[in-house]
């Protein structure tokens, strides 16, 4: 600031020596730009790269680095003329913030390229159309907002898959459906890769808190990153660059690049977008390109990217075209791509060095640490935002059956006299279920269906499985004896599991088992040296995932453990005179689906190698079960690629397909009803405490459950919003649902949790009731 | 040079900050709030860090009271407020210190922010001079802290994110100046 006040800086036309090249003229037409957005770290503002390609094209001109913070790095290069340091956001006055920019901005050859998002969105909204900002005005943003489904229809691109619905239910079924992850993307900035629904709960209140806006949810595209750039003066496309990433930050941000000329049809697509939108000023589309080469438009951010400088020395200098006013023209490229280095530089001495600044480990990391402190302008509220806050305007799923996660409640009787909380059975879905899936494994060929005792042990769900032709699929002897007192014959039933044999007997007959572990194959024979008595048709194993860990099964991909493997079944399935199979498992509602086609596809790939050590083909390919309940409709399209990218066998050899369909049909066939006992309200959101807890549904804290409530004549579902339920129990994860709008809810009413089947009542425990817990070894 | 000394003489009619209480549950309850919170952390740094974090930098008009600091959700102080609150952890914690002040040139544009705020809230501004302000500091064995930015600095001569250190002072001491940019300061 010793070369005075930038606001009143002398004109300095670019001299150019004669020894410059200047494809832009000598002179440029501006005497003063100021530029924003100057800090530079692994994540850095595009300010610096800005001025550096400025200063490329005309030594002489006058160029000003405009930021929040002494800490700004960038504003300490000595490839500017003078800065302008403002106050952070945290310490800075709107009113007084609109005067200075416009005093800035009142000499006639004075310019501004702001490089900030929230930054360029606040000028729009404040200062309107101006003629010296090159940046994009409030019309021009509002077309390009996220997602931008316009902007890729108009480059003829495709737009990731995205979810506004930030329900826990929706985000459990989008992530479920995102094989690659999702991003958790605010409304105006921020975005974290994220693989779980609760991994999206939590990084959804992390940008909450920290840019005050709301966020949604994208599908990961797996490819190559690759970037648009482009300059456009109102509504004139002037220069593009295309750039491919090479190397990237561990933040995803880029260091080096490949740059390129756009093809003559994403040029022309980009000229209709930015004349539609009369843009002006830089802008960026990030963009991932598939293996096929096609590419999907990821975001759309109002200004020049922080790599510009790479693209100008090759030789295509956006920031110079916007400020000609037109692109220099050239003759191929100086280099095919830029890397970045890092470089030390003395600080400023009018800015000094800012000592290291402590923070509060306990606290949410302070929002403006970063020095630019955009963080601070989004929680000021002072843009207006883009779009309601998610709750507000998230609309609820379809539901086509009461089997879904919606609709279970029309199915639910008015709650009765009966104590809270309590169990209903809904049995008629069971069957509905049943149903489902057998339509979705017909003409697959020869199908079993077994009931999975562990997932409802309840005698009417295994009579009712009994009475629909299904066979058991046992844990235990003791399971397998339960199912066959109601119905499910044991001699039809299958055994799994590392403990299959337990409680000790010296005989069992079955239909099938599938050995965990190669110890109990040889155990297996130990026993039956001593005296076991064993009768089975099908003797199996289970083989381990291929790429995810787990505690299960042989790793028949290890060839010693192959062949130890072959050795074991072939004798055992000798000496009980029993044909052979193979089996997988894990569950479904974990993978998703497309991740656990492949599993199952790769797990059984080892029929093949084993079948030819055994002699002859598998007799049964058991795929088990664990599908979620939401994923119904994806299961034949499962099997179907199963069939046909399994082994050879599955196609060839006519094996019995057997299925262990546990909680996709039992799931939905328990309702928990629950009556709130205490009801509080803070500020920001309220929390109802039920006389439910997680003992009484212990996935609950886990898993999106809907939830109904009782308004005197029938059972409404409770839309979604901020709130959260909590379970009565004394410990901190019992929390029964978040994200939902209780604010008709009142003490003393009647919820009812839908979804309570399977492992929620199966695995269900008392606890804070005064109980003490059977004595082991009494049953 | 002549400026900034009668600067320093206004600013030293100002008194160093001492936020009342009216002794009753207004009072004692923000008073819980403030420092319930920081008592959570073990490390100096962390628990100093917490205050300018938990009370946002802002206006107050003095004399102030603890049921002065609420404004909605959270809390609002200027560094006056800062220096008492981080000067009462330290006394917690039995670290010996004094309070003192700090005259800052900050960037040329940034007074005009604050006067602007100072005079919307309708609090004083006296601590804004014409190209210089007041800050209130710690001094705790050889170094200084400023408790709004949570950082040490070596005194007079130094750079924090509020400007560039022309003074610093202890209570009951004398100035010391940085020659270096008092000269500059006086130059017209
Ligand atoms: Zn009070
Ligand atoms: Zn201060």
């Amino acid at each position: 600031m010793e070369e005075g006040d930038p606001a009143s800086g002398e004109p300095t036309y670019a001299a150019g020596t004669e020894t410059v090249v200047a494809p832009f003229g000598r002179a440029a037409k501006a005497g003063t730009v100021f530029i924003s957005g100057m800090h530079s770290d692994t994540n850095p503002s595009p300010g610096l790269s800005v001025a550096r390609s400025l200063r490329l094209a005309w030594p002489g001109l006058r160029i000003v680095g405009l930021d929040y913070s002494p800490e700004s790095s960038g504003l300490h290069s000595d490839v500017l003329d003078d800065l302008v340091c403002l106050p952070t956001w945290r310490r800075a006055h709107l009113e007084t913030w609109v005067e200075q920019m416009c005093r800035l901005l009142e000499p006639d050859d004075a310019l501004l390229i702001p490089c900030l998002d929230l930054e360029v969105r606040l000028l729009a909204t404040e200062l309107g159309f101006h003629d010296k900002i090159l940046g994009p005005s409030k019309a021009s943003l509002d077309m390009v907002r996220k997602p931008p489904v316009d902007a890729a229809e108009r480059l003829g691109v495709r737009v990731a898959e995205s979810e506004t619905d930030t329900s826990w239910h929706a985000i459990d079924r989008f992530v479920r459906r995102s094989p690659h992850g999702v991003w958790v993307k605010g409304e105006v900035y921020d975005a974290y890769r994220a693989y779980t629904a609760g991994e999206v709960l939590a990084l959804g209140s992390v940008v909450e808190h920290t840019w005050g806006g709301g966020w949604h949810l994208e599908r990961h595209v797996a490819g190559q990153e690759c970037s648009i750039a482009f300059a456009a003066l109102n509504g004139r496309l002037l220069d593009a660059v295309f750039v491919t990433k090479a190397l990237v930050t561990v933040a995803g941000k880029t260091w080096a690049g490949e740059v390129a000329e756009l093809d003559d049809s994403l040029r022309d697509g980009l000229a209709d977008l930015v004349a539609d939108a009369r843009w002006t000023g830089g802008g960026e589309l990030e963009l991932i390109r598939s293996w096929h080469g096609d590419l999907t438009l990821m975001e759309l951010n109002p200004r020049f990217p922080a790599w510009i400088h790479g693209a100008s020395v090759c030789g295509i200098n956006l920031p110079a075209a916007l400020v000609a006013g037109r692109a220099a023209s050239r003759d191929g490229l100086l280099a095919p791509g830029f890397t970045r280095v890092v470089e030390e530089i003395p600080v400023n001495p009018t800015l000094g060095i800012t000592p290291f600044g402590w923070v509060a480990g306990g606290l949410p990391r302070p929002a403006d640490k970063h020095p630019s402190g955009m963080s601070c302008l989004g929680q000021r509220h002072l843009v207006p935002a883009e779009r309601a806050a998610a709750p507000e305007e998230s609309i609820p799923a379809p539901t086509s059956t009461a089997a879904q996660t919606g609709g279970f409640e029309e199915l639910l009787g008015p709650p009765g006299p009966e104590a809270t909380p309590s169990r209903h059975l809904l049995l008629p879905l069971f069957a509905e279920q049943f149903q489902a899936l057998k339509e979705q494994v017909e003409g697959l060929g020869r199908v079993l269906l077994a009931h999975s005792v562990k997932t409802c042990p309840q005698p009417a769900v295994l009579r009712e499985a009994a009475r629909l032709g299904m066979v058991a699929e046992a844990i235990s002897l003791a399971e397998l004896e339960a199912a066959d007192r109601f119905g499910l014959a044991a001699e039809q039933g299958i055994l799994n599991g590392p403990a299959k044999w337990w409680p000790a007997t010296d005989r069992v007959r079955c239909w099938a088992f599938f050995a965990d572990s190669l110890a109990e194959l040889r155990s297996l024979h130990a026993r039956l040296d001593s005296g076991f008595e064993l009768e089975a048709e099908v003797v199996g194993i289970r083989a381990a995932p291929v790429h995810v860990a787990s505690r299960f099964g042989i790793p028949l991909h290890e060839p010693e453990a192959m062949a130890e493997a072959a050795g074991l079944l072939g004798s055992l399935a000798r000496r009980l005179g029993a044909a052979w199979g193979l089996h997988f498992h894990f569950a479904q509602s974990v993978l998703g689906a497309s991740r656990w086609q492949r599993e199952c596809a790769a797990a059984l790939g080892a029929a093949d190698p084993l079948a030819d050590q055994m002699g002859r083909p598998p007799a049964v390919l058991d795929v088990g079960g664990g599908w979620h309940i939401d994923d119904m409709p994806y299961v034949r399209a499962s099997l179907g690629y199963v069939l046909e990218h399994g082994p050879a066998a599955a196609r060839e050899a006519d094996p019995l397909l057997v299925l262990e369909p546990g909680k996709i049909l039992t799931q939905p066939t328990v309702a928990v009803v629950t009556q709130v006992v205490v009801r509080r309200e803070s500020r920001k959101h309220c929390d109802i405490v039920v006389d439910a807890a997680e003992g009484d549904m212990p996935e609950a804290p886990y898993q999106p459950h809907p939830v109904a409530r009782f308004d005197g004549s029938r059972w409404v579902p409770l839309p979604p919003g901020r709130d959260r339920i909590l379970g009565r129990s004394c410990m901190e994860h019992d929390v029964l649902g978040v994200r939902l709008d209780l604010s008709d809810v009142q003490e003393g009413d009647i919820l009812a949790f839908g979804m309570c089947g399977a492992y929620d009542t199966s695995m269900a425990y008392d606890f804070g009731r005064g109980t003490a817990s059977r004595e082991l070894g009494h049953s | 040079m002549t400026g900034l000394l009668s600067e320093l003489k206004r600013f030293e009619r100002i008194d160093l900050s001492r936020v009342a209480c009216h002794g009753t549950a207004c009072c004692t309850a923000v008073r819980h709030r403030v420092f319930g919170r920081l008592m959570q952390y073990a490390n100096m740094g962390a628990a100093l860090a917490a205050v300018p974090e938990l009370i946002r930098w802002g206006p107050v008009r003095w004399p102030a009271h603890w049921c002065d600091l609420p404004e909605g959700d959270g809390l609002t102080g200027d560094c006056g407020v800062h220096a008492d609150v981080a000067a009462a952890v330290l006394t917690r914690e039995a670290v010996p210190h004094t309070r003192g002040r700090a005259v800052l040139r900050p960037a040329p544009l940034a007074p005009a922010h604050w006067r602007a705020s100072w005079t919307e809230a309708g609090a004083g501004d006296a601590w804004i001079a014409g190209r210089v302000v007041h800050h209130e500091v710690i001094k705790v064995g050889d170094q200084w802290w400023d408790p709004s930015e949570a950082r040490w600095f070596s005194g007079a001569g130094a750079h924090l994110s509020g400007g560039r250190v022309l003074a610093v002072r202890e209570e009951h001491g004398s100035w010391q100046l940085d020659s270096e940019a008092s000269a500059t300061h006086a130059r017209p």
